[in-house]
């Protein structure tokens, strides 16, 4: 049975450190920089003064800081890092790595801007600069989440059908830095939750190789499993969002609210819940993916049915591709379906744009506007522009 | 001067501060402070200063949003019901009628009241934090006073929940001026 929980005032990354310990976690190797630092330093802090049991690598960079993950996580031991923008950006061959030896690590990221121009505050360009590295990629809009997908992150990637590695997502600043009632498991229920499950590793008694050369008639099947168990990890997400112990009704992989709008809009992360807080008022559809890969589409499709205009939500660009990240995997998905929904494309927020409840009130009211007039044409602008409809 | 009980008869509110101050001054903790008092207290809190690199003497907001539903909003607060001065010259950087809602409440820590300019519609509240932060001998304590004027101005939390964390986080002398600026406050208010 569940102890009673214990509720706390953190911050989202203070949440995530709290998180960590209660994993009981082994190793943390982790290069601060901003937002992600006050991890790193609940950490340090936790690490020396025994509350967690876990040696802690101060190591010279994000490189290096992944290089001792998969180390550490090929020998059994539960690991830990967290990183930002630059950082994420540094550690970019050893993400591949990570997920193609099948680490189940877990990394928060707390989104920032990539330079240049330098800027320390949030966006997704990091995060979607990593998109393609096989990595699970949950996003979480508050500190509540942050906790909370952390522990069951670690009960996904340790999943014997699963074995990846997954990125925990919190805005930077508007979640890592924004303070909230947080309640926590405690180190005996999230033991609980997250028993340690046997699995193959680096041993000097039985040697084994890892990461050997593959050859052009070998590498592509081991690329096409790999590609596969992140797809079908979709499933294991599910099953372990819906039986989390501090949620009697667990948590969707997608959350959606007016269902039956003509308006849904679509996002990632902390903004959505703005979004939310307007459309609840506004009777417009919000749907937050909380999942971002493996791209939970079967659990989106339904909400976005039945809409007469969608409005995708992207914090970073793609340039020079037709859409943005999220505005083109949901116009994969829309042509998939067979629908021809137009889709406003807006992207917001770059670099810690503030994204004030006035400047999305006015986009909703235009949606709606739209959506009444049937104006069916696909747009994409950043948000605080003109709208301008053909 | 009149205190509106923004509490009572509100089965759903959401009551919004910003503080205003500088670097240095201790605002973001005042305005964590508040939220985890609320929160013992069993609502729904926020916490967040305005976000960028820390200047000492540079202004600085911080926001604490209270609510009796859970908080979805995640954006900085346009219009609050409650500004908190830590000073009175920044009256001049944010205007206190853009910052605050119509029938808003704003305390200010200021020598001389009668040199603050008008504020048509808004309940003022004035304490001199300088000279109680000097009388204790705390100059870093003015975050404290202004924590308890706030207090006293809007009995969003009782003085009791936040001495008792104040207590547990910080020293005697901070209790202190807490209490000296809830008391300054409070002899001012009319409970209606």
């Amino acid at each position: 049975m569940l102890r009673q929980a214990l509720l706390y005032l953190m911050s989202g990354n203070e949440a995530i450190a709290h998180a960590v310990m209660d994993a009981d976690v082994d190793v943390v190797a982790a290069y601060p920089i901003t937002p992600q630092t006050t991890i790193v330093e609940k950490l340090s802090e936790y690490t020396s003064s025994g509350m967690l049991d876990a040696e802690f690598v101060p190591v010279e960079s994000e490189h290096s800081a992944l290089s001792v993950c998969v180390g550490a996580s090929l020998t059994g031991a539960r690991v830990f890092t967290a990183t930002s923008s630059q950082g994420l950006a540094l550690m970019h061959e050893i993400l591949y790595i990570a997920s193609g030896l099948r680490a189940p690590i877990v990394m928060a990221i707390a989104n920032r801007a990539l330079s240049a121009p330098i800027n320390i505050h949030g966006d997704h360009s990091d995060v979607m600069g990593s998109r393609d590295a096989g990595w699970i990629q949950l996003f979480a809009e508050n500190p509540q989440q942050a906790y909370d997908f952390t522990l069951m992150a670690y009960r996904v990637a340790e999943d014997n059908r699963v074995m990846l590695p997954v990125a925990v997502n919190v805005d930077g600043f508007t979640v890592s830095h924004c303070y909230e009632g947080v309640r926590v498991l405690g180190k005996e229920d999230a033991q609980a939750f997250l028993p340690r499950t046997p699995r193959p590793r680096l041993e000097y008694d039985t040697p084994i190789t890892v990461g050997a050369m593959f050859s052009p008639t070998h590498y592509h099947v081991v690329k096409t499993e790999q590609a596969k168990a992140l797809e079908s990890s979709l499933n294991v997400v599910k099953e372990v969002f819906r039986s989390y112990p501090l949620r009697e009704e667990g948590y969707d992989v997608v959350h959606v609210v007016n269902r039956s709008s003509p308006v849904m809009v679509v996002g990632l992360g902390g903004v959505m819940g703005t979004f939310r807080h307007l459309g609840r008022r506004m009777n417009v559809g919000v749907a937050s993916l909380r999942l971002y890969r493996p791209f939970p589409a079967a659990d989106l499709l339904p909400s976005l049915r039945e809409a007469e205009l969608i409005v995708v939500l992207d914090r970073a660009y793609s340039p020079g591709a037709p859409a943005p990240p999220l505005a083109t995997d949901i116009k994969t998905l829309l042509h998939t379906a067979g629908l021809q929904t137009p889709v406003w494309s807006v992207v917001c927020g770059l670099g810690g744009h503030e994204i004030r409840l006035s400047m999305a009130e006015k986009l909703l009211q235009k949606a709606l506007e739209a959506a009444r007039e049937g104006a069916g044409a696909n747009i994409s602008f950043y948000l605080g522009e003109e709208v301008n409809r053909p | 001067m009149k205190y509106i009980k923004w509490m009572k008869g509100l089965e759903n509110f959401t009551h919004e501060f910003i503080f205003v101050g500088r670097g240095g001054q201790g605002v973001v903790t005042a305005s964590r402070l508040l939220a985890e008092a609320a929160l013992l207290e069993g609502k729904f809190v926020q916490s967040f200063p305005e976000f960028g690199p820390e200047r000492s003497g540079a202004p600085v907001k911080a926001y604490t949003r209270v609510s009796n539903t859970p908080i979805e909003i995640r954006a900085p607060v346009e219009k609050a019901e409650t500004v908190v001065y830590f000073e009175s010259k920044l009256i001049h950087v944010y205007e206190p009628t853009t910052l605050t809602r119509p029938n808003g409440v704003v305390v200010v820590s200021c020598r001389e009241p009668s040199a603050l300019p008008r504020m048509d519609g808004l309940h003022v509240f004035t304490v001199d934090g300088q000279r109680v932060v000097e009388s204790l001998n705390r100059p870093l304590s003015l975050n404290m006073v202004m924590l308890g004027a706030t207090v006293a101005a809007t009995r969003i939390v009782s003085l009791e929940t936040l001495k008792s964390l104040v207590a547990k986080k910080f020293s005697p002398a901070d209790v202190k001026a807490l209490e000296n600026g809830f008391e300054e406050v409070a002899a001012r208010v009319e409970l209606i």
